[in-house]
Parts: structure tokens; sequence; C-alpha cells
């Protein structure tokens, strides 16, 4: 899957992961790229489009580049930080911690030539992703919500071809027992690792210090232990080594709701 | 011909390369105060106060040069202050509005009730702030009208800043018939508003069940997006709205009148009479 594809002039490729097929055709010195929305499938499929027809309803939008027959697909983690909320009510001791494993949906981004900034195409989700607000009004983030998304351990994992799994470690470093409502996830300080089971990050440590406090959060440098023959894919964008976002939970305050 | 010569011999050459030059030098120190200015205090200080300080220094400069331009030329400058007093308390007098615009200027720019570029509704007009200025703040409407309102009238009315914050909602009230199951409404509701992408999962939609009305139960329907989606949420969700509406076999009900005869359970008599 994340691989160089050598596309011939006048030929159509289509890739189909997740929610969408994505079809891309090169003309000369152009790449053309539509994608069409459909139901999810769990495991990428690809192939060349011969003489089929293309569906009618397709908008395609063009992209001058060099007269390169390759184009490059990578994974990408989504351009905005992920909302995580669990269905079962989680609680942490003070003192305690746990790791959840959160399966992020991923994005997929084309370069014509080398993966270089400059030869990026585009980059596409793999699955839409519903938009949501954390913190108050005035002064949250804008961030993408992830339901359902979190597993406990990663025993029989399952990495789904259109999935990056993201470690979690919440260290509960309070007097008081702390129960996750909502979590935030600085997706920018995450590296992604290609391992034989699939797509993983590094490790994420936050450090719950009080509903009335900031978290602390910090990142790992090394691949994650649950997944073998980690190879380091793509590096983080941003290096710093703890997030920019202040606050990592969010709790709800009862009684503002008109 | 003799005319010409003793105009000629009247002109002072090095007064006017004097008053060329103050000229020149004065607009150079002028322009290179101002890239001074907008260099270091760049990021310190607002758009609003950025352009009144760009005023302020360039009606100052020009007021400077003129007077060092006039005492080149040996215009005697007490005379002319003597005369600036007198003039200063008719012009006093009869700028006692311009005054005060620029004073609630400075009230405005230093209260901040909305930036450069923030919509604001002020009255019945609503716009986007285009500019600040010593006397007026002036709006582009939606429609491209451009409205200017003098700041000592901003100052004592009302504004709503629209894009304040960086969430909005989007309040839409929805009416369905009276026979209609309110508990199905509000599911479906709450569905076509997850299904939106535009639309924020939290803070949560608030469906709200408001009014009998005349027609219809009326529900208010408060949806959270980024102020920069209005448009493509308010269409898409009254499309929604409507399309799911019509294939759940859901009433929205306009206005409409039942006489009845003094009894609910009777229906009024309509006796239908054959011509033929």
């Amino acid at each position: 899957m994340w691989a160089k594809y050598k596309i011939e002039n006048k030929q159509t490729y289509l890739w189909h992961i997740g929610n969408f097929r994505f079809y891309i055709k090169r003309l000369e010195k152009e790449f053309l790229l539509a994608k069409f929305e459909e139901d999810l499938i769990l495991n990428f499929e690809h192939e060349v489009l011969k003489h089929e027809k293309t569906p009618d309803t397709l908008v395609w939008k063009n992209y001058i580049a060099d007269k390169t027959t390759s184009l490059n697909i990578l994974p990408a983690l989504p351009d905005k930080p992920l909302v995580i909320k669990t269905h079962e009510e989680l609680y942490i001791l003070p003192g305690r911690n746990t790791t959840i494993y959160v399966r992020i949906p991923l994005s997929l981004n084309f370069y014509a030539g080398a993966e270089t900034e400059d030869n990026l195409i585009t980059s596409e989700p793999s699955i839409m992703l519903s938009n949501t607000w954390f913190g108050d009004p005035d002064n949250g983030v804008p961030a993408y919500s992830l339901n359902s998304s979190v597993l406990y351990k990663t025993d029989d994992l399952q990495i789904r071809s259109f999935e990056i799994i993201c470690p979690v470690k919440i260290i509960n470093d309070s007097s008081q027992s702390f129960k996750l409502e909502r979590l935030l996830l600085d997706v920018d300080h995450l590296k992604i690792y290609q391992g034989k089971q699939g797509l993983a990050t590094n490790e994420v440590k936050i450090h719950f210090e009080g509903e009335n406090n900031s978290s602390h959060t910090q990142f790992g440098r090394l691949a994650p232990g649950f997944i073998s023959e980690p190879k380091l894919l793509i590096k983080e964008r941003n290096t710093s080594n703890s997030s920019v976002l202040k606050k990592s939970f969010h709790f709800l305050k009862s009684g503002i709701s008109y | 011909m003799e005319k010409i010569e003793s105009f000629l011999s009247n002109i002072d050459l090095i007064k006017i390369r004097n008053v060329f030059l103050t000229i020149v030098i004065g607009y150079i120190i002028l322009q290179a105060v101002l890239l001074l200015i907008r260099k270091v205090l760049a990021k310190r200080l607002s758009l609003q106060w950025k352009m009144l300080l760009n005023k302020g220094i360039v009606y100052a400069g020009i007021i400077i040069i003129l007077l060092m331009v006039l005492e080149t030329m040996g215009v005697s400058l007490k005379a002319l202050l003597g005369a600036a007093g007198i003039a200063g308390v008719v012009i006093g007098f009869a700028s006692q509005t311009s005054v005060g615009n620029i004073i609630s200027g400075l009230f405005l720019v230093t209260e901040k009730p909305f930036e450069i570029g923030d919509l604001i509704k002020v009255g019945d007009k609503m716009g986007s702030v285009y500019s600040i200025d010593l006397l007026s703040v002036k709006l582009k409407t939606l429609d491209n009208l451009l409205i200017r309102i003098p700041n000592q009238t901003l100052i004592s009315t009302e504004i709503t800043n629209v894009t304040r914050f960086p969430i909005r909602r989007m309040d839409i009230v929805v009416g369905v018939a009276y026979k209609e199951d309110l508990k199905r409404v509000m599911e479906i509701l709450k569905q076509l508003a997850v299904e939106n992408v535009n639309v924020l999962n939290e803070p949560e939609p608030l469906i709200l069940l408001k009014d009998f009305g005349e027609s219809s139960i009326d529900i208010l329907y408060g949806l959270w997006f980024e102020k920069s989606n209005y448009l493509v949420v308010r269409n898409s969700m009254i499309q929604a709205i409507k399309e799911t509406f019509d294939r759940e076999g859901i009433e929205i009900p306009f206005p409409h009148r039942t006489i009845y005869t003094g009894e609910v359970t009777k229906p009024y008599p309509v006796v239908v009479k054959d011509d033929k």
C-alpha cells in the first residue's frame, strides 16, 4: 500500500480504502484526482483501470506537477487534534495508571514523485471524521471527534488497513479518582511506524494533575512495543517533546444548557 | 518684458532649493519613522492601534513639514501662531462633533469590542469591519455596500459582534404537527446533527420543545458550528430536515384554522348540492 506506483500517461489508478475510492489519472504533467464515498471496507484494494468507465458523478481536481510517472502514497495523521470519548465509564484511582489504544483513521498523502513537501498533491482522509470542539466555547480548540475507537489491550489486535493505533498512557498524579470523559490527543507530535501487524504511533503519556490544573503530556521517542519489526515511516510534524495544547482533559459543567 | 525681469529677479533660488530639500528630507524621515514603527510594533499592537498610530504620525509629520516649509520661505511663525490661536477658537467651536468622534474612537480602540474583519451588527445594519478611522468606522455589508458610522454613534449604540468567538450556535425553529410523536422527531433531529460533519459534536446540539404554536409544536434546534461554516451548515441542515421529514412522513404544518361546530367531536356540517 505505502509504495511508489507507476502511472503511465492517460492511465487511471483506483485505490479503495476506508470509506472512499480514490481515482487518479495522469495526463502528461497533470495528475487528476477524484474521490467517491461508499461503504466501509476493511482491507485495502487497488487496481489499474483498463477499459472500465469511471462514475459520471466524479468531480476531478487537476494538479499540475512534473512529467513524472511515479506517484507516492504515504499515510498521515489527521490535520486537527482528536477528541476521544470512551463508551464505558473509566475511572483511574489516585496514583494508578492505564494504557488505552486509540484507533485513528488515517489520511493519505499523495506525492507526485519523491515524498517532499513541495511534491504533495493532496492529503485526503480515508474516513470522514466529525468536527467537534474541545473546551469552552470562547477558548477551546477545533478537533475531530472519535467515538468508540478505544481498546484496552492489544491481545489479538487486528489493525485495519485504514487505521493507526496510538497507545496513550494515562497517569493519575492527583489525589482524587479520575473519570475519563473526553481526551484531547495532539497528533502533531506523533510518528508513524509500520509494523508486521499494521501502523502504530509512538506512545503518548498524559499526567492528570487535578481537574483545575493543566495536564502534562509527553511523547515517546521509540516505536511502541506491541508491533513487531517496527520501521519508522513518517516523522512527527512537531518535534518538541511536549504538547502545545494546554489541556488534555475536559469536564462538562452541568447547568449551562440553554 | 520689464515685469517678467522684475519677477525673475525677485525669485530666490536658494529659498526654492531649501523648500524642495525640506519637503524631500521631511518625506524621507516620515517614511522611515513609519517603517520603524511598523517593524517595532508589528506584533505588539492590534490592527486598529496600528492604523490610528499610522494616521497620527502621518498627520503630525505633514504639519511639521508644512511649518518648516513656511519658516524656510520666511513666513513669520509667530504671526502665524497668533492667527492660528484665533482660528483655533473658531475651528474648535465648529469641530466639536469631530473632536467627540476622535475621543470616542480612542475609547473604541481601547475597549476593543471588535477588530478589523469582525462581522458586527449595529442597529439594523450588519457588516464586516472594513476600517477603523479617527472619525468613523466603516463597515462592508454582506451585499458589498460601504457604511460609515461615526465613532460617537458607535460608542452610544449596542453592538453585537457576531464573529468574536470561534464557534457559534445556529438556532433553527422547527415546527411539527400536533399529531407527531415528539420523541421520534427529537431522535431524528439528534441523528441529523450527528450525520452532518460540519455540525460540531460538542457542545451538543440543543433540542428544546419550545412552544405550543398556533399551528405546530415548535422545537428550538440549536446547532454549534465553526464560525466560517455558517452558510454550509444552514443550507445543509434545512435541506436535510425537509428531506428527512418528508421521507419519514413527519408533517411540517403551515398556519391553518379549523372551524368547529361548537363541539370538538362533531364535524362541521357540509351539504353538497347538485345543481344539475
